[in-house]
């Protein structure tokens, strides 16, 4: 069933295939445009506890191929009030299949692939110029995948809002656009309200700052190459347990 | 005129619906601003640098509500796909025109309720003031020049789902240019000097980068609208062209 989705899903994505194209295309110079910005404000420069250019790099990608991998397989869940506001998720409640998963499946977005590549090309250039030892370097995959579940776990809790609320479009701007920006730049340049928000309570510094500084050899300590298995440890039950409770609290607003 | 001023009611009072929703927005749109304050803090090599950064932040933040994010389209993208458009042909007024106070109303909407509390906002957490407020009345006029260039970019990319239906393609480049070319993020003199010719004379630093340097008396008035209305000109005359090409000729969605 998950592939019958999956394929489903393209189908529909490559129907009109130009803007397909142009799109995938766009995504990943957009991103581009992203990196852009840093390149061009630390130039030459570096924040006052050290980070230049290729760390940001690297921080930065992490954060973006995570956001970009759980965009492509799970958009649906992004855009969830499309599903509360028309009633649609009345049919997923029929099927044999848990709703998080059809929900997620239902848009397979390959147009996001591009904000992968491009994420992938930066922290790789970033790396290049940087002297990782190969043992820390093998976590780097691993962050990949802890970022795309820790965009999950806040795009999951946030569409969950939806079953309350109806529209939720406006609170992923600062719940989880806002968040994300925040954390693909390094934690020490914002107040320590900042600070403690993203490490905390939409934890994407736990994937992403800490980790990364272990990386990069800022620092030694082990609770920062942890903090993802940490911080996934409490917020991929919370976010599953709050969906569930938005499910068992739904009211379809549907005809 | 008066029908015009009309439309533009009816689109003011039809977004007032939302201002709930706009004002938890403003707050993520904020906290961008926040963001990007933050990172140039880090970056700025003495505070008087770093506070005129907060200040060109802070603005830019405001103005992108009037210049940068106009409806998708200019609502064109919707009524394509809704099939919907066609009845914009029944009305007593032209396409072009009809969009022009639709998107008018929108945006003297976006004005009250999302550019000026932005702005505040900064005046109050930034300590963001009115450095040169002989400049406030040509920085106006010039983002009145600005809003119109936007108007008619987004609506030749409404244009385009007439021919191709969706428009995502296009939306994203445009962005992607303006991101890097536009001077929201960045001051032109960032940039390689070589670049600074070209740059200010792009239709994106038009409506992006070049009202900011009428506010910091960096450019005049009038040299900045010889920019902004040479394009407004020639893109006018582009999209009236295709109007009336493409209203012939396009193929309906729906209905």
């Amino acid at each position: 069933m998950l592939f019958t989705l999956i394929r489903a899903s393209i189908k529909t994505q490559t129907e009109y295939f130009t803007n397909f194209l142009f799109t995938m295309i766009s995504n990943g110079l957009a991103m581009l445009a992203d990196f852009f910005v840093i390149a061009i404000i630390f130039g030459g420069g570096t924040t006052k506890d050290g980070w230049n250019m290729y760390h940001i790099a690297v921080l930065y990608s992490v954060i973006q191929i995570g956001f970009g991998l759980f965009r492509t397989f799970g958009e649906g869940v992004h855009r969830f009030e499309e599903l509360i506001l028309s009633g649609g998720f009345d049919i997923l409640l029929l099927r044999p299949a848990p709703t998080l998963l059809q929900v997620a499946l239902r848009i397979v977005d390959l147009k996001r692939v591009g904000v992968v590549i491009q994420g992938l090309a930066v922290g790789l250039w970033g790396l290049a110029h940087l002297s990782v030892p190969l043992d820390r370097l093998i976590f780097y995959p691993l962050l990949m995948i802890a970022s795309t579940l820790m965009s999950a776990c806040v795009s999951t809790a946030i569409a969950a809002i939806a079953f309350w609320s109806g529209k939720n479009e406006d609170i992923n701007i600062i719940g989880l656009y806002a968040t994300r920006t925040a954390g693909s730049w390094p934690l020490t340049i914002y107040s320590s309200f900042i600070q403690k928000l993203i490490t905390f309570v939409i934890p994407f510094a736990t994937v992403g700052y800490y980790p990364v500084s272990y990386i990069l050899g800022f620092t030694d300590h082990m609770g920062a190459l942890l903090a993802p298995v940490i911080a996934l440890a409490i917020t991929i039950p919370a976010a599953l347990r709050f969906w569930s409770l938005g499910v068992s609290r739904y009211t379809s607003t549907g005809t | 005129m008066s029908m015009g001023i009309a439309i533009m009611k009816a689109s003011f009072k039809r977004d007032r619906q939302y201002t709930l929703n706009h004002l938890i927005n403003n707050v993520g749109s904020f906290f961008f601003g926040y963001i990007y304050a933050a990172i140039w803090m880090a970056a700025s090599k003495s505070p008087a640098e770093a506070d005129q950064m907060v200040e060109f932040v802070i603005l830019n933040q405001a103005s992108m509500w009037i210049t940068l994010f106009l409806p998708y389209g200019c609502y064109l993208a919707m009524k394509v796909k809704e099939g919907t458009i066609r009845y914009e042909y029944l009305r007593p007024y032209g396409l072009l025109t009809g969009s022009f106070f639709e998107v008018a109303g929108h945006t003297l909407y976006n004005l009250f309720f999302r550019s000026i509390p932005l702005f505040l906002g900064g005046v109050l957490l930034f300590g963001v003031r009115i450095q040169r407020p002989d400049m406030l009345l040509p920085y106006l006029v010039a983002i009145f020049n600005a809003f119109l260039l936007s108007f008619l970019i987004n609506y030749l990319m409404g244009l385009w789902c007439f021919k191709y239906i969706k428009m995502s393609g296009p939306q994203l480049f445009y962005y992607f240019c303006t991101s890097i070319l536009g001077g929201y993020y960045i001051p032109f003199e960032r940039y390689p000097e070589w670049m600074l010719p070209i740059l200010k004379n792009l239709p994106f630093a038009a409506v992006g980068h070049l009202p900011t340097r009428v506010w910091f008396g960096q450019s005049s008035l009038l040299e900045v609208s010889l920019v902004q209305w040479s394009w407004i000109i020639v893109i006018f005359i582009i999209a009236w062209t295709l109007t009336k090409r493409l209203s012939g000729s396009f193929g309906v969605q729906g209905g």
